[in-house]
């Protein structure tokens, strides 16, 4: 294997971490909603600029990194409050739309608090690359790809081993039967963008470091995240996973052997493809099996 | 909390467990339901005949807070229940084996059950799965697979029992033998007696009037969304209306 392409290699996965997260949060929301939430990029933003902010305010690290977390999902939790539950017998069209609009609110709320700049965050563990085959990995990667790890196991375990997480599925697989069960659906669609919000908040504060952080960091970041859910299969939260390193590596060697002029290119080129062509996404079928 | 005198408390205990008065529903301008009235005494076995689109879903659906009602009340041992949210009728013990038996098919049998006990505490989802397991033993072996994947009558034991993991005080169930061999009928149908016997309120709702009619106390026609009939089953079964239009006698 070439130093280029294990080096390509590591910078698509890296990516690919992040777009599996946010593609995660929009598979979640989705399967307690059937809402597609145009505001889980600034998830991501929201999550990077409060802590770095932070961090230039003189906070200690590891708190502005969980500061910032949080603080992005008090903000899923109130846009789930405040701008959805309102309108909740309105159409699913509506309701996206209405997530587009908070994502514009999101992103002018950053820039008048955060201001328009671009800014940077210190990585977890220094720059000291560490050389693999000839090609270079940061620690922030490893960062990435350890903590995206731990969160499918968590998320896995979530789903299937705990009461919360199959009332989630429940709500997704059958809304009706989930509400003849006793499962509080209006509950767990707000549970759905904490955990949403979370992961965006999780993925904003990980990849803050390698990219800057600016109030429109979220629009890229969630359309490549969206790219990896419908590509995975929206609603599938494994799709979501694999979605989002296809796309991150297919743009990393698109960068590297074609030019980086054509590294955004991918992911639309991608969303094209599937509406077009497998608008089941790559694992077929329909988006979860309702009876 | 002091004790309530003796005659509200006598009245309570003949007070029926499920008490509906003057109900409406609606779909937008069709009215699916007219002034419906209907009581269910507690330890009963009651039941509902209706033809294709009488509404009898709808009614279910209104019962168990999936469908507002447009007029008229709801009453749950004495308490009026029909504001409340669909889940919280299910804290109540109101629960419904739905039309369709609407299993969570990816899911496998044992996570229908424990989410059919979603509501109770750990320990009691523990000790409702043994009796779950006793009554259907068939569940038991096959306890990890997925629901979509067992027969119809399999999935209709399946929905009956996810919801006694619920601990019903009163157990809806809208067309149980739907699509089952005569043979499941029986089966299903027995179990519903058992079920009652065993003191479970039951109402249920059929189009299959015969095997309806043969296991209930008391019985209520609806048709066109109105009661047009109400009185002891074995009664109706012999009321020439009934014979005709139901029994195909
Ligand atoms: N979602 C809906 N929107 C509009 N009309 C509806 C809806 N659901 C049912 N209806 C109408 O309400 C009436 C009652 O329907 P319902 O499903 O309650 O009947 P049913 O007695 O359960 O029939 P079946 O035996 O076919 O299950 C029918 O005329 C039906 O067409
Ligand atoms: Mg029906």
């Amino acid at each position: 294997m070439s130093a280029d392409f294990l080096q390509f290699l590591f910078s698509g996965i890296t990516q690919g971490a992040c777009y599996a997260l946010v593609g995660l949060g929009f598979s979640i929301i989705y399967n307690a909603s059937q809402v597609i939430n145009f505001a889980q990029g600034e998830f991501v933003m929201i999550a990077g600029m409060a802590a770095v902010g932070l961090i230039d305010a003189g906070a200690p690290f590891v708190l502005a990194l969980a500061a910032g977390v949080a603080l992005t999902v008090v903000v899923g939790v109130a846009l789930e409050k405040f701008a959805i539950e309102p309108a909740r017998n309105a159409s699913v069209v509506t309701l996206i739309i209405i997530t587009i609009g908070a994502s514009i609110f999101l992103r002018g709320a950053a820039e008048l608090l955060g201001g328009r700049g671009f800014r940077s965050m210190p990585a977890f563990s220094g720059n000291e690359p560490i050389v693999i085959g000839g090609a270079a990995l940061l620690p922030q990667s490893l960062w990435v790809l350890g903590v995206t790890v731990v969160i499918i196991f968590a998320l896995g375990r979530f789903f299937n081993a705990t009461m919360h997480g199959k009332a989630m599925l429940a709500t997704a697989y059958n809304p009706v039967m989930a509400q003849l069960m006793g499962i509080n659906t209006r509950l767990v669609l707000s549970l759905s963008f904490a955990l949403a919000a979370l992961l965006g908040g999780i993925a904003g504060v990980l990849i803050a470091p390698l990219s800057l952080t600016y109030s429109t960091v979220g629009v890229m970041l969630g359309l490549k995240g969206f790219c990896a859910a419908i590509l995975g299969g929206l609603g599938k939260p494994m799709g979501a996973i694999a979605g989002g390193l296809l796309v991150g590596v297919s743009e990393a060697m698109t960068a590297g052997y074609l030019s980086s002029a054509y590294k955004d290119a991918v992911a639309f080129v991608i969303i094209l493809v599937v509406l077009v062509v497998l608008p089941g996404g790559l694992f077929g079928g329909r988006s979860v099996e309702r009876v | 909390m002091s004790s309530p005198p003796i005659s509200a408390r006598e009245a309570a205990i003949a007070e029926p467990l499920l008490e509906v008065q003057g109900l409406e529903a609606r779909y937008g301008p069709i009215r699916a339901l007219a002034d419906v009235s209907l009581a269910i005494a507690d330890g009963g076995l009651v039941t509902l005949i209706g033809g294709n689109g009488a509404g009898k879903t709808t009614l279910l659906r209104v019962l168990s807070g999936l469908l507002p009602a447009a007029a008229g009340t709801i009453r749950l041992a004495g308490q009026d229940i029909t504001a409340l949210a669909a889940s919280a009728r299910v804290r109540l013990g109101l629960i419904q084996v739905p039309e369709g038996r609407q299993v969570l098919a990816p899911l496998s049998i044992e996570d229908n059950l424990l989410l059919g006990g979603y509501t109770r505490t750990r320990r009691e989802q523990a000790e409702g799965l043994e009796q779950a397991y006793a009554m259907f033993p068939a569940l038991e072996q096959r306890r990890r697979t997925a629901a979509g994947l067992l027969s119809g009558g399999q999935q209709q034991m399946l929905a009956i029992a996810r919801a006694l993991m619920a601990k019903p005080r009163l157990l809806l169930l809208d067309e149980p033998s739907m699509g089952l061999s005569p043979i499941l009928v029986d089966e299903v149908f027995e179990t519903i007696v058992r079920l009652a016997a065993a003191g479970t309120t039951v109402f249920v709702v059929e189009q299959n009037a015969f095997r309806a009619l043969s296991i209930a106390e008391h019985a209520y026609v609806l048709e066109a969304g109105r009661i047009i009939l109400e009185g002891a089953a074995g009664a109706l079964k012999s009321d020439h209306r009934v014979r005709e239009a139901y029994l195909g006698l």
